[in-house]
């Protein structure tokens, strides 16, 4: 026994505590590298890995398949026999050459390290001389060394070069003894390559393809702890040095690992899988290394946000689309949001706002949908009129200018549109700023009452004359209907009746550019209407509506439409009266706020009611902020009234006041920016358990007074896309599309474009041409709906595309053109309008535009001339003859030979208005630069043999028949041939009032068949 | 019920009723003179430090704990990271403070009866080895305690929170947890006062320990009959002073530094009326009804006198009235340097009162000299 006496505590029982704790100790050390080993993604790459062995396996299988059913592989077997046959029946003949070559070999071996030796020794030897020459040593003893030892060096030399001559015949001979059969297996390899490599991959995948030592090892290397070495299952990466994330202090190369678990996110062939294994759904531009953003350079958070270095579901903020989605989330995955993250991954519904980060000067519409709608919202919508954004700063005011509306419409009409304009017009883009959430209870709506009697008030107290010229006479509505629908007009416009297309987009904005043509009786007079259509302009000088050079009569009928339609529901409607006392209350409010209670009572009695609603109106439109989006009397300098929203997006969450909806909305950006779009002035209430609001207690002037503009859903899901693309993060420079001159070119011409609406008409590269299916409908109405239904037909009466317009088009033809619109397409009954508005500065950068989106960089090149008695302009001439081009074309003014519904452009326009080169690129294959178009690629005679096409085509083209391209250069040469007058618009309005387009009815054809 | 409950630990738990409660029961519990301590056993407090009431109070501690977290709100605040240790804290504690007086007690008892105390510990020399009696147990404590730390940063989680950003502070923006009872006095005094003045002298009250207090009696083992008033003082300042305010300081300010019951939803849009006067103001635009004086020194004066009296007349009149033995033990020199630092102590909860009481701001306030009292 130990003597305890010496010891303070006993030490067996401090020993037990020793044991026990140390034990302890050992276990939560191994519960430390086990909470180490066991990380939530492992699992996934397990699975995945399982996965891509399946699919490996399944693809061997089906390679293995295919051989056998090839072909070349069966019989390539067969000889591969043969060879081998042959090989084998000359094996003695081997076997004494290859002993031949051991011999060899060995020889070949010494007789080097003799050479090897001696010019060693041999450079030792020419130091020794040469030091002797510079006097230290024996100059003849050092002399006779190296005279000797090159020699030798020489000799050895000399013998190893015949062994090895003697070594490469031998093996020339065996490889030819073999070449046979080598050939039978290069030719058999290359196409089992993909297989093998194939078998190569799963040999790396699969344990059970291994060999006993790899699959050993591919234990091991997973093993815990040794697990550091080199595992199979580990974090992956990549880190992208030039982008950062913004650690306030400083910025972080981004690091993504959320290829970690999304496995198969930039391999083919996973489109099916399930989560998290799926292929990036749009390989061909993102993540593949060939794409535009290869996954190395730009990562996955870049575009989808979210925190990159996270490698589980919740640490890298996954963020559902809604809640449906977060509910399940939260059941199968435990899913909660990260608080601590101030830019969680955006949900897929929002995830192209990240395209605007780099692409906001040219928005890429078919790639981002969704953006591109939301953009064309906010264009619509104005939201740059009380926001300031960047890249709107000289946008025109969306709404229509106001300093003459008492011409326009009365006061009544202008009370009650802005008290409630969706009431006259359900898809207005005016909003609303009365009767909302916050201003509907009794007390505001007396309020609300007053309040627009003040802006009326002023609005029509400032009005200015507007000189209006009479009508010529009623007008025919019936025609003016029909020259609404034919005209163009429909290209900006929506008109009575017509049902609007259920999920909206980019292009069927376009169609809402302008007001929808409703219930204007209820609104205007005709006069009014007959005034503004021949000349918009002089009503409104910053107005986007151009002219289409109507004539007074055309003015007259159009008038005459569109006055016929009215509401007369909305114009019963009465007006409350002017009510003083509550009036008063306003301009106290307004008045009290830099004076005392006496001064304002003072000022009020000195005030008449016409003084106190102009007074009050006046404050009230800088309040609610009329002027930004219509042109105002005395407000020109006025500044915006909202919230810049340039990096609205990059704000902190905590600046955004969620009120008392912290438990109704999903603590996010997207779900607060699209509540407040959805419904502006909610945060100034307090939600009650039975869904209704109680206010919170505020002074009027001090309630929210953002308007609601009725979005639908769609709406506001592309609306919040794009402000959660509104953010501040810094891009470098090799991020972005290049600055060239050829982008900026584009971005300026789209603006413009997008301005004034040149895709409501026009399609450029596949996007726009709103209007064609109104054109449909119109055929469907002068015609029938057989040519209503052919694309073709449509096309040709639609307004053209303008695809390679900058390849097409001489760029002085196309600004003479933009100044005064002329006929080119005698078949169109649309008119290319005049927008007088534009300046010479704006039609540049159009054209520029066209020019170098198309590579075309010169404005100005040599004229193209032609010499009418050269054999190219003579076999031209012949061509077209027998390709009949005067069926569809005018040569000047002779008109075309079939009926104007096939009617092309007057080919005496050739030579002023197309390029040379175009048109060599038209003829071989007009359907490549304008698919749909009716014009057929002319017929050439290349590959008919010469005699006949001498006999039938003459000697011209015979001449030239070897060479299709100088064929086509002959009819390209005629083509700037034909002269004549250019303008034959008034050769065609005779013709089609006469005889009309000669449309090819179906009832002709039916007729046809049921005699037959 | 439940319900009812939580409201009334909320409003118990305000801070003008938790301090109040807590300084007037305090010095039953330890009393620093015998008239305390004939009403410490007459209330039967001296119960407290028995086995029972450790089983007692610290279930009940638990059992509050348990159906604290049945509510959204406590468990928002007491399961956050950051805070668990201060849950901890009030466990622990608790239970020194009890093995401490409990085992004081005991002893007591045994002086009382003449026999040795538990510490006593004669043998060779009133020494014990360094091997195994110190370092053994030392290296068992510090493998459990490895063990426990390793527990715990497997079980919860390092509280990492978002980036620091200078454009976004915390709401509340708390100190480290040792230094909340620093930060609760920024409420009260200028932060001159809170945030350098009195924790120097904290520091150096507790550096004046071994030269103020000269009781040999109850010396090397755990006592308290025999230094009442020191161990109640020291107490005083421990267990509320600094441990009180550091609970206060975690679990029950919130947002814009607010207060909030443990149940309360901590609300960043609650607000709460602070409008704080001046002394000067007090005396001149309330009791006289004229407007504040341009001189500063006249502005100032009453609030200066007040604190001149405070340090300058009330110890000696203490010296000789009420503390007049201490006074005769202790000698002048220690007396002065003791006297100071305790009613320097005392001044945090006299301003406390006064704040809660007249909306007190500060007794002498001269901005423009940076000088707040």
């Amino acid at each position: 026994m130990i003597n305890q006496q010496e010891r303070y505590y006993n030490i067996l029982k401090l020993n037990k505590w020793f044991a026990i704790s140390s034990l302890l100790f050992t276990f939560i050390w191994f519960l430390t590298f086990a909470d180490d080993f066991n990380r939530p993604w492992k699992k996934y790459q397990i699975e995945f890995r399982e996965l891509e062995i399946e699919k490996t396996r399944a693809k061997i299988e089906a390679a293995s398949l295919d051989l056998d059913s090839n072909e070349d592989y069966v019989a390539l077997q067969a000889q591969l026999e043969n060879a081998q046959d042959e090989v084998d029946s000359r094996q003695e003949e081997i076997e004494s050459l290859q002993d031949n070559i051991k011999e060899l070999e060995a020889d070949l071996y010494a007789k080097n390290q003799v050479y090897q030796f001696a010019k060693a020794d041999m450079d030792v030897a020419k130091y020794n001389y040469e030091q002797a020459q510079h006097g230290h040593g024996n100059l003849k003893a050092t002399k006779k060394a190296l005279d000797n030892l090159l020699a030798l060096t020489n000799s050895s030399k000399l013998d190893g070069e015949i062994v090895e001559g003697k070594l490469e015949s031998a093996n020339n001979k065996l490889k030819s003894i073999r070449q046979s059969l080598k050939d039978v297996n290069d030719a058999i390899g290359a196409i089992v390559r993909e297989k093998d490599l194939l078998g190569r991959k799963l040999t790396k995948l699969d344990p059970e393809a291994m060999s006993f030592s790899n699959k050993l090892a591919n234990i091991i290397r997973d093993v815990p702890v040794l697990d550091f070495i080199d595992p199979y299952y580990d974090v992956k990466q990549v880190v992208i040095k030039d982008i950062e994330d913004d650690m306030i202090y400083m910025g972080v190369p981004k690091v993504d690992r959320c290829m970690t678990c999304h496995m198969g996110i930039d391999k083919k062939g996973f489109e099916d899988a399930p989560q998290p294994y799926t292929t990036h759904p749009k390989l061909e531009l993102y993540l593949g290394s060939n794409s535009p953003h290869p996954m190395s350079d730009y990562g996955c958070t870049g575009c989808h946000a979210g925190r990159g270095r996270g490698t589980d579901f919740i640490s890298s903020t996954h963020s559902p689309d809604n809640d449906e989605m977060a509910n399940r989330w939260e059941a199968e995955l435990g899913w909660h949001p990260l608080h601590h993250w101030d830019t969680p991954m955006l949900p897929m519904k929002y995830v192209e706002a990240s395209c605007l980060k780099c692409h906001a000067n040219s928005i890429p519409v078919k790639e981002a949908p969704n953006l591109a709608l939301g953009m064309s919202i906010v264009e619509k919508g104005g939201c740059f009129g009380c926001h300031q954004i960047d890249g709107y700063q000289d946008a025109p005011k969306p709404g229509p200018g106001l300093r003459k509306i008492a011409a326009k419409t009365t006061k009544d009409f202008a009370y009650k549109w802005i008290y409630e304009p969706r009431a006259f017009r359900d898809n207005s883009w005016m909003p609303h700023f009365f009767k909302q959430v916050n201003n509907n209870d009794p007390e505001s709506i007396k309020r609300s009452d007053q309040e627009i009697h003040t802006i009326v008030s002023y609005l029509f107290n400032r009005s200015e004359k507007f000189k209006m010229e009479r009508l010529p006479n009623k007008g025919n509505a019936e025609k003016g209907r029909i020259l609404v629908n034919s005209l163009g007009c429909l290209g900006c416009h929506t008109t009575e009746g017509e049902e609007l297309v259920e999920l909206k987009s980019a292009n069927s904005m376009r169609r809402e550019h302008g007001p929808t043509l409703v219930k204007l009786g209820s609104k205007t007079t005709q006069k009014w209407i007959y005034n503004w259509i021949r000349d918009p302009q002089s009503y409104h000088p910053a107005t986007k509506m151009p002219n289409l050079r109507l004539t007074n009569q055309e003015a007259a009928d159009i008038s005459a439409y569109l006055i016929s339609h009215s509401d007369k529901k909305f114009e019963k409607q009465t007006v409350p009266a002017i009510d003083e006392y509550e009036l008063n209350s306003i301009v106290t409010e307004f008045l009290g706020s830099n004076l005392r209670k006496e001064e304002v009572d003072a000022r009020i009695a000195g005030m008449n009611v016409d003084q106190k609603l102009n007074y009050a109106g006046g404050k009230l439109i800088r309040q609610y902020g009329c002027f930004s989006c219509h042109d105002i009397d005395g407000f020109e300098d006025a500044k915006p009234i909202g919230t810049p929203l340039s990096a609205e997006s990059s704000k902190l969450i905590s600046k955004l006041d969620f009120g008392y909806f912290h438990e109704e909305l999903p603590h996010t950006k997207w779900a607060w920016f699209r509540q407040k779009v959805d419904n502006p002035r909610i945060f100034d209430m307090i939600p009650q358990e039975d869904h209704s609001y109680k206010i919170k207690i505020k002074n009027p002037l001090d309630k929210l007074r953002m308007p609601h503009f009725g979005l639908n859903d769609q709406e506001l899901d592309a609306i919040t896309t794009v402000i959660m693309g509104w953010v501040k993060d810094e891009i470098p420079a090799t991020k972005l599309p290049p600055k060239n001159e050829r982008n900026l070119a584009i971005a300026g011409g789209e603006k413009l474009i997008r301005q004034f609406n040149c895709q409501g008409c026009h399609s450029i590269d596949g996007d726009g041409g709103a209007i064609q299916p109104t054109i449909a409908s119109w055929l469907a109405e002068i015609a029938d709906e057989a040519n209503s239904e052919d694309r073709g037909i449509v096309l040709s009466f639609a307004p053209p595309m303008l695809d390679t317009e900058g390849r097409k088009i001489q760029p002085d033809w196309l600004l003479k053109f933009f100044k005064n619109p002329t006929m080119i397409r005698p078949n169109l009954a649309v008119r290319m309008p005049t927008f007088k508005m534009m300046s010479d500065d704006n039609w540049n950068t159009i054209i520029k535009y066209f020019q170098l989106k198309d590579g075309q960089t010169l404005p100005y090149e040599n004229p193209h001339t032609v010499n009418k008695r050269s054999t190219s302009y003579k076999a031209g001439d012949m061509i077209a003859e027998m390709g009949g081009c005067q069926n569809c074309h005018f040569y000047g003014s002779q008109k075309p030979k079939q009926a104007a519904v096939t009617w092309g452009p007057n080919l005496a326009l050739t030579k002023e208005r197309l390029r040379p080169e175009w048109l060599i690129e038209w003829f071989k294959d007009p359907q490549a630069l304008m698919p749909g178009t009716k014009m057929p690629a002319p017929y050439i005679p290349s590959e008919e043999p010469v005699e006949s096409v001498r006999d039938v085509w003459g000697k011209d083209v015979a001449k030239l028949h070897s060479d299709p391209e100088k064929l086509i250069e002959a009819i390209r040469d005629f083509t700037w041939g034909v002269s004549g007058p250019t303008d034959v618009s008034k050769i065609v309005k005779a013709h089609l009032a006469k005889e009309g387009y000669g449309f090819v009815l179906e009832e002709a054809d039916d007729w046809g068949d049921d005699d037959w | 019920m439940m319900e009812g409950f939580k409201h009334l630990i909320d409003s118990l738990t305000k801070p003008t009723i938790l301090v109040t409660f807590t300084f007037v029961i305090f010095f039953f519990l330890f009393p620093p003179s015998d008239w305390f301590d004939k009403w410490h056993r007459r209330l039967k407090f001296d119960a407290l430090w028995g086995k029972k009431s450790l089983l007692i109070i610290t279930g009940i501690l638990v059992a509050f704990f348990i159906f604290g977290l049945g509510d959204p709100n406590f468990r928002a605040i007491v399961l956050k990271p950051d805070n668990v240790p201060i849950s901890g804290l009030i466990f622990l504690v608790f239970f020194f403070t009890w093995l401490s007086m409990n085992q004081a007690y005991k002893n007591d008892e045994l002086v009382e009866a003449g026999k040795p105390v538990d510490e006593q510990y004669d043998a060779p020399n009133d020494k014990v080895l360094v091997w195994p009696d110190l370092v053994y147990v030392e290296l068992i404590s510090l493998i459990l305690f490895s063990a426990f730390m390793m527990v715990w940063s497997i079980g919860l989680g390092a509280p990492l929170e978002e980036p620091a950003n200078p454009a976004e502070s915390p709401n509340p923006s708390k100190a480290p947890w040792y230094f909340l009872g620093l930060q609760e006095m920024l409420v009260y005094f200028d932060p001159w006062m809170a945030g350098v003045v009195l924790p120097s002298l904290i520091i150096v009250g507790l550096m004046a320990f071994p030269y103020l207090d000269n009781n040999p009696e109850g010396s090397g083992y755990y006592s308290y009959k025999n230094r009442k008033l020191s161990i109640a003082i020291f107490m005083f300042g421990w267990l509320i002073l600094w441990n009180l305010l550091i609970v206060i300081g975690t679990f029950l300010r919130g947002p814009n530094w607010n207060f909030f019951g443990p149940f309360e939803y901590w609300d960043s849009h609650k607000i709460e009326a602070l409008t704080n006067v001046n002394l000067s103001e007090f005396i001149y635009v309330k009791l006289l009804g004229t407007g504040l004086p341009g001189s500063i020194l006249l502005r100032e004066i009453w609030g200066i006198l007040l604190i001149l009296g405070y340090f300058l007349i009330l110890p000696p009149l203490l010296a000789k009235t009420w503390l007049k033995d201490l006074y005769g033990r202790l000698g002048a020199a220690r007396y002065a340097v003791f006297i100071v630092l305790i009613i320097a102590a005392i001044s945090l909860p006299i301003k406390m009162y006064l704040r809660w009481m007249f909306n007190l701001k500060y007794i002498v306030s001269i901005p423009e000299y940076f000088f707040n009292f």
